[in-house]
């Protein structure tokens, strides 16, 4: 794992993708602080942070975009698959080091708030806190991006699909906003849930017994969570995209907590995505 | 050869059914649906941990010593309802609710949507007023209380924008008042004294009266024989006549018996000789006078009769102080402190002048400026005054404040000078010790300004936007050339 976290970060830095992703980041996040803290007096640096997530759906693909596809396009996947690492090795490996280059940006990003601190108190906790957020969440993107680029051989591609996929999340979350809220839909969304899982697993081990029976206990569930408490369901849907959303949860840092729940969300968030690109990996393998 | 494919995971799966390998393909959705699964309830599991650290410079979401006291003190069940429409809630206000639901076992709380279940809100509409979204009502028993969104945060006037902007929080403070409401045997009772053409409350300090559970009830000394034992105090507003001798014995009677009252009288249009009895056998006298400032920095710009006086230190004024506010007395008197008064009294001056001050003793002159019969600052424009005796082993405290202004709680200047207001629901503490409203302080949510030039910011702004991302753009670049020439 070490060595292939050694030879990306090298590799960062041997090509001008390293270079444009920390010139870029750091353009847009300077722009940010200047107008919002510089020129206008204030102090208040963690508005900052947060208006800047947008600059992952463009600054993450170009991160990522190489990660895998490069491997599949120059054959050299089959030397790593070949050697002694584990897949899981390599694929941490990569992660690390995509996410170690994003650190770094972050830390020169580290200046503003000391430059602010010449002229006034700042909040220092709460921008650590704001720091610790926005590290998850970028690090929860950069996982997207390495699933993505796991996909494909095309550079190109897995860089259109990735920031494709970011623009879904974002315009995930504007549409969270005009989902019906009523009670019905919401029931109705809960059975949908149910039906799907148990297709899924239908599909996948073709036991109808088995998928029935997981729809009925899925159905029992939500009419027993109904008749316990019967305002669960308003406004249902809304509920579960929030929960899912990555940029809902980023609200609790903004507002200077630090809470357990986004925290461990953005971990088991980039850990599934890695799992999935371990199996991806696997699959080629095997077939 | 480069061929696009994105393998899809569901068309490999289709494929993988029709191989020999289906069963391992099989296995494989399953177990990346298990992991998913895994992930999801470790998440819900994450959720019920209420392990939160609140990191802001002020503590927004923080609940003071006072707030946990009543919380851990309950001892029935309250109910606090935030009305909000779905996916409209306010973070900062929920926040801070469940900061209250985590401390104490008895409160519960829900979100309910107004406009979706208006007919579960109807019993909470008192005089046809509808509860509007970003409201809060605490319930408890057959009691509630109605606390409005605009009452969760405090608005100051800004003079020079012409602007009402956010100043601070009140969230804590209404929540934890609306506790105190539901829950308290009994609300205090404030009794105005009407008969003698008496100024009636603002509007807006009756508002804040009501916000502090205290409940207003007129009384008619003539009709009723005596001031009612229960009564938290009695307030006098500006009477322009006074009171009958058979009035005066009823009020004396009731203070005498550890009654508490505060008095905002002058009597610059005609004495008040009953009124002035009574307040002489608590130890001071009105001054006809009327008091002018002359230190520029205590009254309001240009007219010398809009006092801003002294605040001394006292537990009424301490709160005022450390919120930077002011009480504005616009023509006053002053109250002197007999020489000859009882043993038992302390009487502690609260709002002064500066000793550059005067008083006119001639009401009729035609100039404010210092004539030679005038009097010598400082003057004392509100005292507090304590009575204690000790009888049968038992001490007896009355408490009587009196303000020798009428202006302050006029309806104009309580709506733009909150210190005003302030001052009166202080010294209606005070008299009867409710420190739980005292010390709950809103949360400031303005930030004081950098202290930055003009060039500074222009320095700054262009190492940030210009200078850093030049300086790594071209070490990229550098690196890039080099390596083409390899």
């Amino acid at each position: 794992m070490l060595a292939v976290f050694k030879r990306e970060l090298k590799a960062y830095f041997a090509s001008p993708t390293g270079y444009i992703f920390m010139g870029f980041f750091l353009l847009i996040c300077g722009i940010f602080f200047a107008f919002s803290n510089l020129l206008t007096a204030r102090p208040d640096y963690i508005s900052v942070l947060s208006s800047i997530t947008f600059v992952f759906l463009i600054v993450v693909p170009v991160l990522t975009m190489r990660l895998m596809s490069e491997e599949s396009r120059q054959k050299t996947d089959q030397l790593l698959l070949t050697s002694p690492l584990s897949v899981t090795g390599i694929v941490l490996g990569k992660y690390f080091a995509a996410v170690a280059v994003f650190l770094l940006t972050l830390l020169i990003t580290c200046l503003y708030p000391v430059i602010l601190s010449f002229f006034g108190t700042i909040a220092v906790w709460e921008i650590v806190g704001g720091y610790i957020g926005f590290f998850l969440l970028g690090a929860a993107f950069i996982s997207i991006g390495l699933f993505i680029s796991s996909l494909t051989d095309n550079q190109v591609i897995a860089a259109v699909v990735t920031f494709s996929a970011l623009l879904f999340i974002w315009i995930l979350d504007w549409v969270i906003q005009g989902l019906p809220t009523d009670r019905i839909s919401g029931i109705v969304f809960a059975c949908a849930l149910a039906v799907g899982v148990a297709a899924l697993v239908y599909f996948s081990t073709r036991n109808i017994f088995v998928s029935v029976a997981i729809a009925v206990v899925g159905f029992g569930i939500i009419a027993g969570i109904y008749f316990s408490n019967e305002y669960f369901f308003d406004g249902f849907i809304v509920k579960v995209f929030e929960w899912f959303s990555l940029l809902k949860r980023y609200e609790k840092f903004m507002m200077g907590i630090l809470s357990l729940s986004p925290i461990v969300y953005y971990i088991t968030f980039s850990a599934v995505f890695l799992f999935l690109t371990v199996r991806v990996i696997e699959k080629r393998r095997w077939s | 050869m480069k061929k696009l494919h994105l393998k899809f995971d569901f068309r490999a799966i289709k494929e993988s059914f029709r191989s020999k390998k289906f069963k391992y393909g099989g296995y494989a959705t399953l177990m990346v649906a298990v992991v998913v699964a895994i992930a999801i309830i470790i998440n819900l599991i994450v959720d019920q941990i209420p392990w939160e650290l609140d990191l802001t410079q002020n503590q927004m979401y923080s609940l003071s010593e006072q707030t946990n006291k009543v919380l851990d003190n309950l001892k029935q069940d309250v109910k606090i309802i935030a009305l909000y429409e779905t996916g409209e809630e306010d973070k900062t206000v929920l926040e801070i609710i469940e900061r209250y639901q985590k401390r104490s076992k008895r409160i519960s709380y829900t979100v309910i949507d107004p406009e979706r279940y208006p007919q579960l809100l109807t019993k909470y509409e008192k005089g046809g007023e509808s509860l509007n979204a970003g409201s809060l009502i605490v319930e408890s028993g057959d009691k509630f209380k109605v606390i409005d969104r605009y009452d969760l945060v405090n608005y100051t006037y800004n003079e020079y924008s012409g602007q009402w902007y956010a100043q601070s929080l009140a969230v804590e403070q209404r929540l934890t008042g609306a506790i105190l409401y539901v829950t308290a045997e009994e609300l205090p009772v404030v009794y105005t004294l009407v008969g003698h053409g008496e100024d009636s409350l603002p509007y807006d300090v009756r508002k804040q009266l009501e916000l502090e559970n205290y409940t207003i009830e007129d009384l008619n000394l003539v009709t009723q024989d005596s001031v009612p034992e229960k009564a938290h105090a009695l307030l006098v507003l500006a009477p322009k006549r006074d009171i009958t001798k058979e009035e005066e014995e009823r009020i004396r009677k009731y203070l005498e018996n550890q009654g508490r009252a505060i008095f905002f009288i002058q009597n610059l249009n005609g004495e008040l000789p009953n009124f002035e009895s009574l307040l002489k056998s608590y130890g001071v006298a009105l001054q006809r006078v009327l008091v002018v400032e002359g230190d520029p920095n205590m009254h309001y710009p240009g007219n010398p009769l809009y006092i801003i006086p002294n605040m001394e230190s006292h537990s009424i004024l301490s709160p005022l102080k450390s919120g930077q506010m002011y009480v504005f007395a616009p023509h006053s008197q002053s109250i002197e402190v007999l020489e000859m008064k009882r043993r038992t009294l302390t009487i502690e001056p609260l709002l002064v002048t500066s000793d550059k001050a005067w008083a006119k003793t001639n009401l009729e002159a035609k100039t404010i400026e210092k004539e030679e019969q005038d009097l010598e600052g400082p003057f004392n424009i509100a005292v507090a005054i304590t009575d204690k005796i000790y009888q049968d082993n038992e001490t007896k405290e009355t408490r009587v404040l009196v303000v020798a202004n009428t202006n302050i709680l006029n309806s104009r200047l309580v709506s733009q000078v909150p210190g005003n207001v302030n001052f009166l629901l202080n010294s209606l503490n005070w008299l009867r010790d409710r420190e739980e409203s005292i010390s709950i302080r809103p949360k400031s949510l303005t930030t004081p300004r950098l202290r930055i030039s003009a060039y500074q910011q222009l320095i700054f702004s262009g190492i940030v936007v210009v200078l850093i991302p030049l300086i790594v753009l071209a070490s990229g670049l550098t690196v890039w050339l080099r390596r083409r020439h390899l």
